[in-house]
């Protein structure tokens, strides 16, 4: 960032130990190379030409990880924080719903894929309005 | 000797565990489309594979392109069955 940049906002997604009243141990992220990458690129674009940003990193991993390791980071920057705020949020719902990535929480007794929410697909498209 | 169209079909996730196999390489006709595909694989999976890759939810891309409608396919195509994808 040059000399305009104002702000930085960073947000890190963790793997929780929970999900309801089930314990996870594990999370198994898969992803399609290429087109995981495409996907991530559009969802950047898509923020970059919504605000006024400066740059955007967004970082995230593949394979098995443990709970409280980190699953994604994304870092937004802009010459004020309204935009970055907005749009580090934004890009974590299009992640949620766009991003071509799937993940499997693994627990003790059971496994399950992980779907978006009705939530995640609400908030995703609040973002067109 | 161009008559013959070989296709990679791709399956990710919970696809790959019902289909048991992560990729598979078909033969189809000269002049095939995307549709073709799911006839030819109901000689190579499982009976649920078959109906799980045709679920509502399951996208399929051509090319990490996902298909909006039916499309021709081409020698060398990458033919990929996508369950609902989720990142974050």
């Amino acid at each position: 960032m040059a000399g305009d940049g104002g702000a930085i906002v960073a947000f890190a997604g963790l793997v929780r130990d929970r999900f309801e009243d089930h314990e996870i141990q594990g999370l198994q992220l898969e992803h399609y190379p290429g087109m995981t990458e495409a996907s991530m690129k559009k969802i950047a674009e898509y923020a970059v030409k919504k605000w006024s940003l400066l740059d955007v990193l967004i970082i995230h991993r593949v394979g098995l990880l443990k709970p409280s390791d980190q699953i994604v980071l994304v870092m937004v920057g802009s010459g004020h924080r309204p935009d970055a705020f907005a749009a580090c949020e934004c890009i974590m719902d299009f992640l949620k719903t766009e991003a071509v990535f799937w993940k499997k929480e693994q627990g003790p007794e059971q496994s399950r894929w992980v779907e978006s929410t009705q939530n995640d697909r609400e908030r995703r498209t609040s973002w067109e309005s | 000797m161009d008559s013959i169209l070989r296709i990679t079909v791709r399956f990710f996730a919970s696809l790959r565990e019902i289909a048991d196999i992560d990729r598979i390489e078909i033969d189809l006709p000269h002049g095939s489309g995307s549709g073709d595909v799911m006839r030819a694989l109901r000689d190579d999976l499982n009976p649920d594979a078959l109906a799980a890759i045709e679920g509502d939810q399951v996208k399929v891309a051509v090319n990490q392109v996902i298909l909006r409608t039916e499309q021709n396919l081409n020698e060398g195509d990458e033919v990929a069955f996508l369950p609902p994808i989720t990142g974050g």
